[in-house]
Protein backbone atom coordinates (compact mmCIF):
# COMPACT_ATOMS: atom_id res chain seq x y z
CA UNK A 1 0.00 0.00 0.00
CA UNK A 2 1.19 3.12 -0.84
CA UNK A 3 0.18 4.73 2.42
CA UNK A 4 2.73 5.05 5.03
CA UNK A 5 2.69 5.18 9.39
CA UNK A 6 5.81 7.10 10.34
CA UNK A 7 4.76 6.24 13.92
CA UNK A 8 7.73 4.41 14.63
CA UNK A 9 9.37 7.40 13.53
CA UNK A 10 7.74 9.63 15.65
CA UNK A 11 7.75 7.99 18.93
CA UNK A 12 11.59 7.28 18.88
CA UNK A 13 11.51 11.26 18.25
CA UNK A 14 9.75 11.76 21.21
CA UNK A 15 11.40 8.45 23.13
CA UNK A 16 7.93 7.45 24.11
CA UNK A 17 7.19 3.58 24.43
CA UNK A 18 4.22 1.71 22.24
CA UNK A 19 2.51 0.95 25.26
CA UNK A 20 2.46 4.36 26.75
CA UNK A 21 1.20 5.84 23.70
CA UNK A 22 -1.51 3.47 23.45
CA UNK A 23 -2.40 4.10 26.84
CA UNK A 24 -2.84 7.78 26.72
CA UNK A 25 -4.78 7.63 23.34
CA UNK A 26 -7.30 4.66 25.02
CA UNK A 27 -6.29 1.96 22.37
CA UNK A 28 -4.72 -1.46 23.25
CA UNK A 29 -1.11 -2.30 22.27
CA UNK A 30 -2.57 -4.70 19.88
CA UNK A 31 -4.29 -2.21 17.76
CA UNK A 32 -1.44 0.33 18.13
CA UNK A 33 0.74 -2.61 16.40
CA UNK A 34 -1.39 -3.12 13.73
CA UNK A 35 -1.51 0.83 13.45
CA UNK A 36 2.45 0.83 13.45
CA UNK A 37 2.77 -2.14 11.04
CA UNK A 38 0.46 -0.75 8.14
CA UNK A 39 -1.54 -3.16 8.96
CA UNK A 40 -4.85 -1.39 9.63
CA UNK A 41 -7.60 -0.90 6.70
CA UNK A 42 -8.40 2.60 8.14
CA UNK A 43 -7.77 5.51 10.94
CA UNK A 44 -10.44 6.64 13.12
CA UNK A 45 -9.80 10.47 13.13
CA UNK A 46 -10.67 10.47 16.89
CA UNK A 47 -7.57 8.32 16.65
CA UNK A 48 -5.57 10.29 14.43
CA UNK A 49 -6.80 13.36 16.49
CA UNK A 50 -5.48 11.62 19.99
CA UNK A 51 -1.94 10.64 18.34
CA UNK A 52 -1.43 14.28 17.21
CA UNK A 53 -2.43 16.10 20.71
CA UNK A 54 -0.53 13.18 22.27
CA UNK A 55 2.44 13.20 20.14
CA UNK A 56 2.32 16.98 19.33
CA UNK A 57 2.53 16.61 15.66
CA UNK A 58 -0.04 16.94 12.47
CA UNK A 59 -1.74 14.35 10.46
CA UNK A 60 0.53 15.02 7.69
CA UNK A 61 3.94 13.74 10.19
CA UNK A 62 1.70 10.38 10.83
CA UNK A 63 0.81 9.20 7.27
CA UNK A 64 2.79 10.08 4.37
CA UNK A 65 1.74 8.97 0.69
CA UNK A 66 4.36 7.58 -1.51
CA UNK A 67 4.02 5.95 -5.23
CA UNK B 1 -27.27 -7.13 30.09
CA UNK B 2 -26.00 -6.92 26.54
CA UNK B 3 -26.71 -8.49 23.28
CA UNK B 4 -23.63 -10.95 23.16
CA UNK B 5 -24.38 -11.88 26.51
CA UNK B 6 -27.96 -13.16 25.09
CA UNK B 7 -26.99 -14.29 22.56
CA UNK B 8 -24.89 -16.48 24.78
CA UNK B 9 -27.46 -17.14 27.18
CA UNK B 10 -30.70 -18.02 24.89
CA UNK B 11 -28.03 -20.24 22.20
CA UNK B 12 -27.01 -22.34 25.16
CA UNK B 13 -31.00 -23.47 25.40
CA UNK B 14 -31.31 -23.53 21.86
CA UNK B 15 -28.41 -26.26 21.50
CA UNK B 16 -29.92 -28.01 23.89
CA UNK B 17 -33.45 -28.51 22.04
CA UNK B 18 -31.64 -28.99 18.90
CA UNK B 19 -29.34 -31.87 20.44
CA UNK B 20 -33.14 -32.97 22.16
CA UNK B 21 -35.38 -32.69 18.61
CA UNK B 22 -32.23 -34.62 16.85
CA UNK B 23 -32.51 -37.68 19.53
CA UNK B 24 -36.39 -36.79 19.47
CA UNK B 25 -36.56 -37.85 15.82
CA UNK B 26 -33.95 -40.48 15.87
CA UNK B 27 -36.25 -42.19 18.32
CA UNK B 28 -39.71 -41.80 16.43
CA UNK B 29 -38.91 -42.80 13.26
CA UNK B 30 -37.34 -46.05 14.61
CA UNK B 31 -40.36 -46.47 16.47
CA UNK B 32 -42.48 -45.40 14.10
CA UNK B 33 -41.25 -48.36 11.88
CA UNK B 34 -41.03 -50.55 14.69
CA UNK B 35 -44.83 -50.71 15.80
CA UNK B 36 -46.34 -50.00 12.82
CA UNK B 37 -48.28 -52.64 12.91
CA UNK B 38 -49.68 -51.77 16.05
CA UNK B 39 -50.31 -48.43 15.74
CA UNK B 40 -53.66 -46.69 15.16
CA UNK B 41 -54.29 -46.28 11.74
CA UNK B 42 -54.83 -42.14 11.89
CA UNK B 43 -51.11 -41.94 12.83
CA UNK B 44 -49.58 -44.02 9.92
CA UNK B 45 -51.84 -42.34 7.46
CA UNK B 46 -50.67 -41.11 4.10
CA UNK B 47 -51.36 -37.32 2.98
CA UNK B 48 -54.92 -38.79 1.40
CA UNK B 49 -55.29 -42.18 1.16
CA UNK B 50 -57.94 -42.96 -1.23
CA UNK B 51 -58.00 -46.50 -0.99
CA UNK B 52 -58.43 -47.72 2.86
CA UNK B 53 -54.90 -49.23 4.40
CA UNK B 54 -54.48 -52.70 5.33
CA UNK B 55 -53.20 -52.29 8.68
CA UNK B 56 -51.20 -54.81 10.41
CA UNK B 57 -49.77 -56.81 7.23
CA UNK B 58 -46.47 -55.24 6.60
CA UNK B 59 -43.77 -57.68 6.66
CA UNK B 60 -40.35 -56.97 8.12
CA UNK B 61 -38.98 -56.43 4.87
CA UNK B 62 -41.28 -53.82 4.23
CA UNK B 63 -40.87 -52.33 7.16
CA UNK B 64 -37.38 -52.66 6.60
CA UNK B 65 -38.07 -51.11 3.16
CA UNK B 66 -39.80 -48.29 4.85
CA UNK B 67 -37.38 -47.19 7.04
CA UNK B 68 -34.20 -47.68 4.83
CA UNK B 69 -36.08 -44.62 3.00
CA UNK B 70 -36.95 -42.62 5.93
CA UNK B 71 -33.69 -42.69 6.30
CA UNK B 72 -33.55 -40.07 2.81
CA UNK B 73 -35.81 -36.82 4.44
CA UNK B 74 -34.44 -37.85 8.51
CA UNK B 75 -31.07 -37.29 7.63
CA UNK B 76 -31.30 -34.52 5.74
CA UNK B 77 -33.25 -33.18 9.10
CA UNK B 78 -30.42 -34.61 11.30
CA UNK B 79 -28.25 -32.92 9.32
CA UNK B 80 -29.67 -29.90 9.38
CA UNK B 81 -29.80 -29.77 13.11
CA UNK B 82 -26.67 -31.13 13.50
CA UNK B 83 -25.03 -27.76 11.68
CA UNK B 84 -27.78 -25.32 13.53
CA UNK B 85 -26.41 -27.39 17.23
CA UNK B 86 -22.73 -26.39 15.48
CA UNK B 87 -23.75 -22.52 14.51
CA UNK B 88 -25.45 -22.46 18.11
CA UNK B 89 -22.16 -23.63 19.80
CA UNK B 90 -19.74 -20.92 17.88
CA UNK B 91 -23.20 -18.16 19.20
CA UNK B 92 -22.43 -19.68 22.67
CA UNK B 93 -18.96 -19.40 22.53
CA UNK B 94 -19.31 -15.38 21.98
CA UNK B 95 -18.05 -15.78 18.08
CA UNK B 96 -20.90 -14.25 16.51
CA UNK B 97 -19.16 -14.14 12.58
CA UNK B 98 -16.91 -16.31 11.37
CA UNK B 99 -16.41 -18.29 8.10
CA UNK B 100 -17.91 -21.12 9.58
CA UNK B 101 -21.53 -20.06 10.01
CA UNK B 102 -21.30 -18.97 6.24
CA UNK B 103 -20.71 -22.70 5.37
CA UNK B 104 -23.05 -24.23 8.27
CA UNK B 105 -25.56 -21.93 7.18
CA UNK B 106 -25.61 -22.81 3.55
CA UNK B 107 -25.25 -26.20 4.58
CA UNK B 108 -28.74 -25.99 6.85
CA UNK B 109 -30.45 -24.21 3.28
CA UNK B 110 -29.33 -27.34 1.10
CA UNK B 111 -30.07 -30.02 3.16
CA UNK B 112 -33.51 -28.32 4.23
CA UNK B 113 -34.00 -28.34 0.04
CA UNK B 114 -32.92 -32.32 0.76
CA UNK B 115 -35.70 -32.71 2.83
CA UNK B 116 -38.04 -31.73 1.05
CA UNK B 117 -37.31 -33.76 -1.78
CA UNK B 118 -36.44 -36.99 0.56
CA UNK B 119 -39.91 -36.39 2.06
CA UNK B 120 -41.82 -36.71 -1.42
CA UNK B 121 -40.06 -39.39 -1.97
CA UNK B 122 -40.39 -40.96 1.51
CA UNK B 123 -44.37 -39.86 1.16
CA UNK B 124 -44.72 -41.65 -2.11
CA UNK B 125 -42.47 -44.68 -1.02
CA UNK B 126 -45.09 -45.06 2.03
CA UNK B 127 -48.06 -44.52 0.05
CA UNK B 128 -46.70 -48.08 -2.65
CA UNK B 129 -45.76 -49.90 0.90
CA UNK B 130 -48.82 -49.02 2.82
CA UNK B 131 -50.95 -50.19 0.01
CA UNK B 132 -48.57 -53.14 -1.14
CA UNK B 133 -51.08 -55.61 0.69
CA UNK B 134 -54.38 -54.48 -1.41
CA UNK B 135 -55.57 -56.19 -3.88
CA UNK B 136 -54.46 -55.63 -7.85
CA UNK B 137 -55.71 -52.23 -8.91
CA UNK B 138 -56.58 -50.85 -6.01
CA UNK B 139 -52.70 -50.03 -5.32
CA UNK B 140 -51.50 -46.82 -4.45
CA UNK B 141 -48.60 -44.59 -5.47
CA UNK B 142 -48.88 -41.13 -4.39
CA UNK B 143 -46.64 -38.09 -5.20
CA UNK B 144 -47.45 -35.30 -3.42
CA UNK B 145 -46.17 -31.68 -2.80
CA UNK B 146 -48.03 -29.60 -0.12
CA UNK B 147 -47.68 -26.19 1.46
CA UNK B 148 -45.59 -27.64 3.95
CA UNK B 149 -42.82 -28.47 1.55
CA UNK B 150 -43.83 -24.50 -0.18
CA UNK B 151 -42.89 -23.51 3.28
CA UNK B 152 -39.82 -25.36 3.98
CA UNK B 153 -38.14 -24.59 0.75
CA UNK B 154 -39.20 -20.83 1.40
CA UNK B 155 -36.81 -21.60 4.75
CA UNK B 156 -34.53 -22.50 3.18
CA UNK B 157 -34.04 -20.01 0.48
CA UNK B 158 -34.39 -17.46 3.37
CA UNK B 159 -31.85 -19.07 5.10
CA UNK B 160 -29.67 -19.30 1.92
CA UNK B 161 -29.52 -15.38 1.71
CA UNK B 162 -28.90 -15.00 4.91
CA UNK B 163 -25.55 -17.11 4.56
CA UNK B 164 -24.78 -14.62 1.83
CA UNK B 165 -25.79 -11.26 4.23
CA UNK B 166 -23.37 -13.18 7.29
CA UNK B 167 -20.27 -13.49 4.64
CA UNK B 168 -20.82 -9.83 3.95
CA UNK B 169 -21.26 -9.24 7.67
CA UNK B 170 -17.65 -11.30 8.04
CA UNK B 171 -15.90 -9.00 5.64
CA UNK B 172 -17.03 -5.53 7.17
CA UNK B 173 -16.61 -7.19 10.61
CA UNK B 174 -13.14 -7.49 9.78
CA UNK B 175 -12.71 -4.09 8.24
CA UNK B 176 -13.88 -2.77 11.64
CA UNK B 177 -11.38 -5.05 13.74
CA UNK B 178 -8.47 -3.47 11.32
CA UNK B 179 -9.82 0.53 11.91
CA UNK B 180 -7.88 2.01 14.36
Amino acid sequence: MPIIIKLDVLLAERKMKSMDLARLIGITEQNLSVLKTGKAKAVRFSTLEAICKYLDCQPGDIIEYKD
Amino acid sequence: MNNIAKIKRVSGYINRILFLLMVIFVIYDICFWLFIDVMPEYLITVNSVPVPLVSGQLSPSLKLVGFAISLLPISALLYCLFNLHKIFSKYKAGIIFSVEHVVYFRRVAKYLLAVVFGSIIYESAKSVLFSLSNPPGSRVLEVSFNSNDIFILLIGSVIWVVAWVIEEGIAMAEENSLTI
